[in-house]
């Protein structure tokens, strides 16, 4: 097909301006798929995806469009992950394309995702075709949320895009736009050069990767080389993304579709990398390429011990179709056998635990979540550092460095005052403020990763009653008064519940974690000390006074079973307890520091 | 050596702690579970290892046994003598509520082959009696010791309380002194356990009940130790303490791991390895021998952890402690290896003391003794 009349092209919005209504009103009206066999949203196809209202895989599908003067079109939609988490996701999806729709609610007006994802596409030298979407609703701000993308955009207000993807209203134009705005590809015949943008894995033909084809072309037969690594495999086939895959003869520059080819491993197809052809391979790759980095980790472990083959399955066929994970085996004294993981950010944490437990049945505890600290020794030998556990002694370090991200938090004028109280609990450095429009911010911070890992997204919708919204990128690492923060039961080390943390946010994050425990663990036959330290100094201690009584005065006839079988099941329970030296340590006591920010403002915010 | 347990469920008045298995003596079918009784015994005495044993020991347990007419008794025992065979020194006990004895009935009671004669006085004072729902007094129980003694019994023993609402240390002591003075052969403590489904459970639900905390209830306890102790009776049991010579041979075998046959509704039976026992209320036993002959609502074999749990228990609690040696021969050397780790923590924590081969509870030890089975098991 000639280049002239493809279009690629993706859609940015913030969750909930309706992304998926409008590529399902898109898909409707180019026939790709029925109504009837629509299901909604279907471009979000994981049951956690609907459910959060979020996109977590990119997705690719091609509508075939005739329009009004005759010509025929391919377009093919680009859809991208909806979570900062997954930006370099976005960045990628958003390479593949030349245009792209930015979706403003035009109740809510512009949000934070809204910004970063539009200057991802900006810096990828889309095409922007603005969008203001829900024009129908009662409160709809349509002037407002106009004025706020023709200030951020430059743009004239008549190229702006009315809508209702829900009734339908303004759909045609859209296409319009695509069509009229939106540059095709541009031909190229030179070395094939194709993009990886997504890959998903089909247990009988391997990793499929999803590309955007460049320059040259990409047929069955073919021998490629992937150019992160040089591995190299024949093309089985090659095709485009309907509803399902659907083969073609081959791939030309500026198209859009997936090849197979015998890829075992997910590793190998990763987004990013360049596909090029094995026999004339090009000279460069495409530019942009990187590994996934994990910033966020976490041991996860299995209830019982018994659980722990089953969870390391799980985690095997889980990276298979998710290449961002990565885990490796780690023991704790507390917690037993199980593995320290790292994740692209907080959510895509929180859907890996929840997949696993949901879709493998596990249960899973799940250690405090860490960044990842660069730690010089005093013999000057770089560490880097992601599990507390692994934090030398204090004598021993030179100096300790975190990740500070650059934040964006986008919130209604009324609600500063709280954000800068958050921010400042959270060791946040205020950067920058501007109006968006008479009545919202943009706010810009640099904040410690550490801080916002745990509970800042909830903390930051309860202070802006759902109102503020957040995005974030690594900005580099600092140095910061960090120190280790041990929690002893009778002087045994609770490995899982040590946690790195500024000093002066120490003696409070101790004395809430004894108090909490305090609550949480049984009464045992002795008295247990809960103890918060920082090397051999005990900062906080609460005490746990032992039990006085339990003993069964009558024990005759029918009680005796009746008191064997109550120990039996006693007994039972306290096996899924974990052991600590000689205290006996409920799941829910680790389950518990989890919580700790999220019981309120009294450890920083 | 076998027991035999026969459980006679009818009181004069329902007692607001209680949850054994009992009827209102006003209107109740005796007649009818004496019949039952002796449909039960008669079968049970055909069958083995019942027919070919004699028992060491029996044991009238209810409820209030003495609530029964002499009639009525004599039935009872009619039954026991006509099922199975008792040996001829056999220790043959009935529990008895002070005001439902008399001398005459005492006398009856010891013309039918009774030697021992357990008495639930629980209390010698007044305003502890009446929370507790009793309708004797104080003078009424000693009355019932002294009509022991003049009918003839040389084995006593009395049954008292502790950690009752509103009970001082005072009153627990007033009481032990009175039941000392009286020099019983025998005397039970327990501690209030407040059973669900009882009206003192209702009321402690509702805050109703000035219970000791727990801390105020092991004093009351180690009190009776130490005073009873001073007063020349040693502890066997948790709760059981006699005069040389005089524990109650009856649940020491049962303790021990002897076999016994409970008749009579919710009683157990041991029998080696199993575990049996009859429907727990009146009507349901009765219905169950009416239409079946015999009432069995639980049958279960024990595995071989479940015995050792049940040994663990048993020894434990009494005073003589679990004796390794008797361990290992009975369940191995490994099922004994493998609780070191727990023998050593228990005696670390100073809840376990070794005396020789036996592992016991020490004073600590006894205030947590279900803690410290739990552990071991």
């Amino acid at each position: 097909m000639s280049t002239e009349h493809i279009r690629n092209f993706s859609i940015i919005a913030h969750i909930d301006h309706g992304k998926s209504t409008l590529a399902d009103r898109l898909l409707e009206m180019t026939g790709t798929v029925s109504p009837l066999k629509m299901r909604a949203q279907m471009l979000d196809n994981l049951d956690l995806e609907r459910e959060r209202g979020i996109t977590i895989k990119a997705h690719a599908i091609r509508m075939s469009y005739d329009a009004p003067d005759g010509r025929s079109f391919a377009l093919n939609l680009i859809d991208t992950p909806g979570h900062v988490d997954f930006s370099y996701e976005v960045s990628r999806s958003l390479a593949a394309c030349e245009g792209a729709l930015l979706i403003v609610d035009a109740v809510q007006g512009i949000e934070a995702q809204t910004i970063s994802n539009l200057y991802l596409a900006l810096e990828n030298d889309l095409t922007i075709i603005p969008v203001v979407n829900k024009i129908d609703l009662p409160n709809a701000r349509v002037d407002v949320v106009t004025g706020q993308i023709v200030d951020l955009l430059g743009v004239d207000p008549d190229d702006i895009v009315l809508t209702s993807a829900r009734d339908g209203i303004g759909v045609e134009a859209v296409l319009e736009a695509i069509l009229d705005r939106i540059p095709p590809p541009e031909p190229d015949d030179g070395p094939l050069r194709a993009l990886i943008f997504d890959s998903i894995f089909d247990q009988y033909r391997g990793a499929v990767p999803y590309v955007r084809v460049v320059s040259g072309e990409i047929k069955p037969g073919m021998q490629i080389r992937m150019c992160s690594n040089d591995k190299q495999f024949e093309v089985a086939e090659t095709g485009v993304l309907r509803f399902d895959k659907a083969p073609v003869d081959a791939l030309t520059a500026g198209e859009v579709g997936y090849l197979i080819g015998n890829i075992r491993n997910v590793a190998d197809a990763s987004v990013g990398d360049t596909v090029t052809d094995a026999a004339r391979p090009c000279d460069e790759p495409l530019p942009g390429y990187r590994e996934a980095k994990s910033m966020v980790f976490s041991g996860l472990y299995p209830a019982t011990s018994e659980d722990y083959e089953p969870l390391k399955e799980a985690l095997e066929k889980y990276q298979l179709n998710d290449a961002a994970l990565v885990y490796e085996p780690e023991t704790s004294v507390a917690l037993g056998f199980g593995f320290r993981c790292g994740f692209l950010g907080l959510l895509h944490m929180e859907v890996v635990q929840e997949r696993l437990e949901r879709e493998y049945g596990l249960t899973i505890l799940a250690t405090m979540p860490s960044v990842e600290y660069r730690i010089t020794t005093t013999a000057g030998e770089v560490l880097m550092v992601d599990n507390p556990a692994d934090m030398p002694e204090a004598s021993y370090i030179d100096a300790v460095e975190e990740p500070f991200i650059q934040a964006q938090i986008v919130v209604p004028h009324d609600y500063i005052g709280n954000i800068m109280k958050l921010t400042r609990d959270r060791r946040g450095v205020y950067k920058a403020m501007e109006y968006l429009d008479p009545t919202r911010v943009a706010l810009q911070y640099e904040l410690p990763l550490s801080e916002i890992v745990f509970d800042f997204y909830d903390r930051l919708k309860s202070i802006s009653r759902g109102y503020a919204s957040f995005d974030y990128d690594f900005l580099e690492y600092r140095t910061s008064p960090l120190v280790r923060l041990n929690l002893l039961l009778n002087g045994d080390l609770v490995d899982a519940l040590s946690i790195i943390i500024h000093k002066d946010k120490a003696y409070e994050w101790g004395r809430e974690l004894c108090q909490r425990l305090r609550k949480i663990i049984p009464r045992q036959m002795f008295e247990v000390a809960v103890q918060a330290a920082i090397g051999g100094r005990v900062i906080a201690r609460e005490s746990i006074r032992p039990l006085r009584k339990n003993v069964t005065a009558k024990c005759y006839g029918g009680d005796i079973t009746r008191k064997r079988k109550l120990l039996e099941r006693q007994k039972e329970g306290k096996r899924r307890m974990k052991q600590v030296g000689n205290v006996e340590v409920p799941q829910e006591a680790f389950l518990a520091v989890l919580d700790i920010r999220g019981e309120g403002a009294a450890v920083g915010g | 050596m076998a027991g035999l347990y026969v459980h006679i469920p009818f009181c004069s008045h329902a007692c607001p702690y209680c949850d054994f298995s009992f009827e209102l003596l006003k209107g109740g079918r005796v007649d009818e579970l004496l019949a039952a009784l002796d449909t039960e015994a008669e079968r049970r005495g055909r069958e083995s290892p019942w027919t070919d044993g004699v028992f060491e020991t029996v044991f009238l347990g209810g409820g209030t046994p003495t609530c029964l007419t002499d009639r009525q008794l004599d039935r009872v025992f009619r039954t026991i003598h006509e099922r199975f065979r008792v040996a001829p020194h056999a220790e043959i006990t009935v529990e008895a509520n002070p005001e439902t004895v008399t001398i005459p009935k005492l006398k009856r009671l010891r013309g039918l082959g009774v030697d021992r004669i357990s008495i639930g006085v629980q209390s010698f004072s007044r305003d502890i009696l009446l929370k507790l729902g009793r309708r004797h007094t104080a003078d009424r129980a000693e009355k019932a010791f002294a009509s022991a003694r003049e009918a003839g019994f040389r084995n006593v023993n009395l049954d008292l309380m502790f950690g009752v609402p509103g009970q001082s240390a005072a009153d627990w002591a007033d009481t032990l002194e009175r039941a000392v003075a009286l020099d019983p052969e025998h005397l039970s403590v327990y501690g209030l356990t407040i059973e669900p489904g009882t009206e003192y459970a209702r009321l402690a639900e509702q805050g109703a009940l000035d219970l000791p905390d727990e801390g105020r209830h092991t004093d009351l306890y180690f009190q009776a130790l130490d005073r009873l102790s001073d007063a020349g009776f040693r502890q066997y049991e948790i709760s059981n303490l006699a005069k040389p010579g005089f524990a109650c041979r009856h649940n020491v075998s049962c303790w021990k791991g002897g076999d016994y046959l409970g008749l009579g509704p919710s009683a157990h039976t041991r029998m080696d390895g199993r575990r049996l026992a009859n429907a727990r209320g009146l009507a349901d036993y009765l219905h169950a021998m009416d239409e079946r002959g015999e009432a069995t609502d639980m049958d279960e074999t024990l595995s071989v952890d479940e015995r050792i749990h049940e040994y663990i228990l048993l020894s434990l609690r009494s005073v003589d402690g679990l004796d390794t040696r008797v361990f290992r021969d009975r369940y191995g050397d490994d099922a004994m290896d493998e609780r070191d780790p727990a023998i050593h923590a228990l005696s670390g924590e100073g809840f376990l003391a070794k005396r020789g081969s036996r592992l016991c509870l020490t004073r600590k030890g006894l205030a947590l003794a279900d803690s410290v089975c739990e552990y071991f098991m």
